[in-house]
C-alpha cells in the first residue's frame, strides 16, 4: 500500500512538475519549485520505507494485518451510492433525490426501526431544502420537479 | 477606538445577535454530538457565511467555534464520550461526578469556567492583536512568504506521526492550490479545460470534502450503531455549583483561562494542550491532588477553562500573521479569506470594524453560551447519542448542498467527493490533514509573495534572505521542522556526556 501512495505522489507532482515547464512568464516558476520539491521529499519517504520494510519483523507484519488498511465494505457501498446521487442530482432533482439516499444509507448503516429512518428523511430532506432554498437563495437542482 | 465602538454597535444589532444566539446555538450540538466536531462544523458553515455580510458571516463562524468547543464538555460529562479532543480531560473528573451523582453539578461548572476561560482570552485578543498586527508592516515581500511557509512548518513539524508524511502532505496542499488561472500572467495552470478549475480548485469543496466526508465515512464504518449510554440522572436542584465550589474554583478558573490563551497562541498547541497543561497546574497547585481525575470539581473547571481559553488565544496569530494553532483555526483562516480578509495590519485598520466585530461576537458568544448552556443541558445530552446511522447520511447532505451553494456548480460537488475520498486514504495510512488544507489555504499567499520578491529583487533573493527579520524566520521554519529532532539530539548527547563521566568516575 505504501509504495501505491509514493507511486500515485510521483505520477502526480511529475504532472505537475511537467506541465509547470510549459507556462509561458514566471507562470511555472512556484508550481516547478513545489513539485520538484514533493519529487526529492517523496524520494526520501521511498528510502524510508524500503529501510523500515527490511527491518519488519514477524510481529509487526502481524500487527499491520490486525490495523488492516484495506477500506471497508461501508466505505465502498457509501462511495458508490454518494456517487450515484450526485450524478442523479441534475435528472431527478433534490427532493425526490434526497430521501430515497439518506433512507438507503440509513437502512445500510443499521437503521432498525422503519418509522425514524423514513420520517427522519423526509424532515430533513424538507429543513436542508428549505434552508438553502429559501433562506440562501441558492438554486438547488430541481429536476424532474421542474415542470 | 472609533472602530471598537462602532463594531461594539454592530454587533449588538437585532440581525447579528440572532446569528450569534443561532450559531452558539448550534456549534453546541456540534461540540456535544461524537463525531461531529469543531472542523467539520465550521468547515460547514463556511459556505453559509455567503448569504451574510462579512462582519455577520464572521461572528457566525466564531460563535459555531466557541459553542463547540464548550458543547463538548457536556457529552464528557454525562457519557464519557468527549465530544472534542480538547474534553478528553473534562470527561476524567466530569464524569465521575456524574457517577457521583454530581453530574448537574459537573455542567454548571464547564459552562461557567468554559464562560471565563474563552472571556479572559476575548480580553488578551482586545490587548494583544492589535499592536501584534503591527509587526507585518515590517515585513516585505519575502518575508512574507517566509512568513506563510513558517505557519506551514509549525504544523507539519507537530503533525503526530512521521514528520516526512506531514512534510508531503503540506507541499501538495500547496502544488493543489496553483491549479486555475495565474492572476498575475493570465497563463491557465492544470485546469485541463474544465471551466469549473479556472478559478482554481474551490477552498469550500476541498475543506467540506476532506473534514465533513472524513467524517461521514469514519462514522459509517463504527462498529456500534450507536453510542451506548448509561442511565443518567441530573437532577434539577444542583444544576448551579454552589458559592463554596466557586470559591474553591475561581482561582483555578482565572488561571487555566490565562493558560488556555497561551496555549492557544503557541502555534500547534492547541485544545488538548490548554486543557492538560491547565488541569496539572491546578492539581499541582491543589491541597487534595489525589482527588484529581476522580470526580475533582476543581478538574472541571481547570480543563473546560483552559480549552476555551485556546479558542481566543489560536485567534491571536490567526488575526495577526495568518499562523493558524490548530486544525478549526487553519479552516477558519479558510473562511476570512473567502470573504476578501487577509491577516495583518489591514484588519485592524481598514477592516477593523470587521474584526473588532468578530471579537466582540466571540465575547458575546461565551456569554450565550453559558445561558444556553445552563438551560438546555439535559437536551443537548440526548444529542450525545444520536445514531450513527442518522448522522452520517445527513452530513453527507449538508456537506453537497453547502459545497453547492458556494458557486452553483454540481462540478464542485464533484471535487468535494474527491477530496472526501482523498482525505478517507490519507486517515488510513496516518497521512495528517491539516497539513494539506493549510498548504492549500497559505499556498497562494506565499506564490504572491515569492514572485514578487523575486520581481523586486530581480530573481536574486540572497540579499533579501540575509535581512534580520528574514534570518530570524528562516531560523524558525528549521526549528518548526526539525525542533523535536534537534531536541532529542540533544538530550542524546547529554545522555552520553553524563555517562562518560560516570564511567570516568569509576575509573579513577
Amino acid at each position: 500500500m505504501a509504495f501505491g501512495v509514493i507511486l500515485v505522489i510521483y505520477i502526480v507532482s511529475g504532472y505537475f512538475y511537467y506541465e509547470s515547464t510549459k507556462f509561458g512568464g514566471d507562470a511555472g516558476i512556484f508550481p516547478k519549485m513545489v513539485s520538484g520539491a514533493i519529487i526529492v521529499i517523496n524520494t526520501i519517504y521511498l528510502y524510508q520505507t524500503l529501510k523500515e520494510r527490511k527491518k519488519i519483523t514477524e510481529e509487526t507484519k502481524a500487527r499491520d494485518r490486525a490495523e488492516s488498511l484495506k477500506p471497508s465494505k461501508q466505505f465502498y457501498v457509501i462511495t458508490a451510492i454518494s456517487i450515484l446521487y450526485v450524478l442523479l442530482l441534475p435528472p431527478i432533482g433534490f427532493l425526490i433525490l434526497t430521501p430515497l439516499y439518506l433512507i438507503s444509507i440509513m437502512f445500510f448503516l443499521g437503521g432498525k426501526k422503519k418509522s425514524i429512518v423514513f420520517i427522519s428523511s423526509i424532515v430533513f430532506t424538507i429543513v436542508i431544502y428549505f434552508f438553502f432554498n429559501s433562506l440562501l437563495n441558492i438554486e438547488i437542482p430541481k429536476g424532474v420537479l421542474k415542470l | 477606538m472609533d472602530a471598537v465602538l462602532q463594531a461594539l454597535v454592530n454587533t449588538l444589532s437585532i440581525h447579528n445577535l440572532v446569528v450569534l444566539f443561532v450559531g452558539t446555538f448550534v456549534g453546541i450540538i456540534v461540540g456535544c454530538v461524537p463525531g461531529f466536531n469543531a472542523s467539520v462544523g465550521v468547515a460547514l458553515t463556511i459556505p453559509l457565511t455567503f448569504a451574510f455580510p462579512a462582519d455577520t458571516g464572521l461572528i457566525l463562524l466564531v460563535a459555531i467555534y466557541a459553542g463547540a468547543v464548550y458543547g463538548g464538555s457536556i457529552a464528557a460529562i454525562l457519557i464519557n464520550t468527549p465530544g472534542e479532543p480538547g474534553n478528553i480531560i473534562t470527561a476524567m473528573d466530569g464524569y465521575n461526578m456524574t457517577k457521583n451523582g454530581q453530574g448537574g453539578k459537573a455542567l454548571g461548572m464547564a459552562a461557567i469556567a468554559s464562560w471565563i476561560g474563552g472571556s479572559i482570552s476575548a480580553v488578551f485578543l482586545f490587548l494583544l492583536a492589535p499592536p501584534l498586527s503591527k509587526l507585518t508592516l515590517l515585513f516585505g515581500s519575502f518575508e512574507m512568504f517566509l512568513l506563510a511557509i513558517f505557519g506551514l512548518s509549525i504544523i507539519v513539524g507537530l503533525s503526530k506521526g512521521s514528520m516526512i508524511k506531514g512534510l508531503l502532505a503540506g507541499a501538495l496542499g500547496v502544488l493543489f492550490a496553483t491549479v486555475g488561472i495565474d492572476s498575475l500572467t493570465g497563463t491557465y495552470r492544470y485546469t485541463m479545460g474544465m471551466p469549473s478549475l479556472y478559478e482554481g480548485l474551490p477552498l469550500v469543496a476541498v475543506i467540506i470534502g476532506l473534514y465533513s466526508l472524513g467524517a461521514v465515512f469514519e462514522l459509517g464504518e463504527q462498529k456500534s450503531s450507536t453510542i451506548q449510554a448509561e442511565g443518567i440522572k441530573v437532577s434539577k436542584r444542583d444544576i448551579l455549583p454552589n458559592l463554596q465550589d466557586m470559591k474553591k474554583t475561581i482561582r483555578t478558573i482565572f488561571r487555566s483561562g490565562v493558560i488556555g490563551t497561551f496555549a492557544g497562541i503557541t502555534p500547534g498547541a492547541g485544545m488538548s494542550i490548554g486543557s492538560a497543561v491547565s488541569w496539572e497546574a491546578a492539581r499541582r497547585k491543589s491541597k487534595t491532588p489525589e482527588t484529581f481525575g476522580n470526580g475533582e470539581i476543581e478538574g472541571v473547571a481547570a480543563s473546560e477553562s483552559g480549552n476555551n481559553g485556546v479558542v481566543g488565544g489560536s485567534l491571536i496569530p490567526l488575526l495577526t500573521l495568518g499562523i493558524p494553532g490548530n486544525a478549526v483555526s487553519a479552516i477558519f483562516l479558510g473562511g476570512l479569506l473567502i470573504h476578501g480578509l487577509r491577516p495583518g495590519a489591514a484588519l485592524f485598520t481598514t477592516h477593523a470594524t470587521i474584526t473588532y466585530g468578530l471579537i466582540w461576537g466571540f465575547l458575546f458568544a461565551n456569554f450565550v453560551m453559558i445561558v444556553i448552556g445552563l438551560l438546555g443541558a439535559r437536551f443537548f445530552s440526548k444529542l450525545a447519542v444520536v445514531p450513527v446511522y442518522l448522522l452520517a447520511p445527513l452530513i453527507f447532505i449538508i456537506s453537497t448542498a453547502g459545497t453547492f451553494a458556494d458557486r452553483n456548480l454540481l462540478a464542485d460537488v464533484a471535487i468535494m467527493l474527491t477530496f472526501g475520498i482523498l482525505g478517507y486514504f490519507m486517515i488510513k495510512l496516518k497521512f495528517p490533514l491539516v497539513p494539506l488544507v493549510l498548504g492549500f489555504i497559505l499556498g497562494p499567499l506565499a506564490e504572491s509573495e515569492l514572485r514578487r520578491a523575486l520581481l523586486i529583487t530581480q530573481g536574486d533573493l540572497s540579499s533579501a534572505a540575509m535581512q534580520p527579520i528574514s534570518l530570524i524566520l528562516i531560523a524558525l521554519i528549521i526549528f518548526a521542522l526539525f525542533g523535536t529532532q534537534i531536541q532529542k539530539q540533544i538530550k542524546k548527547m547529554l545522555k552520553m556526556l553524563k555517562k562518560q563521566e560516570l564511567d570516568g568516575a569509576k575509573n579513577i
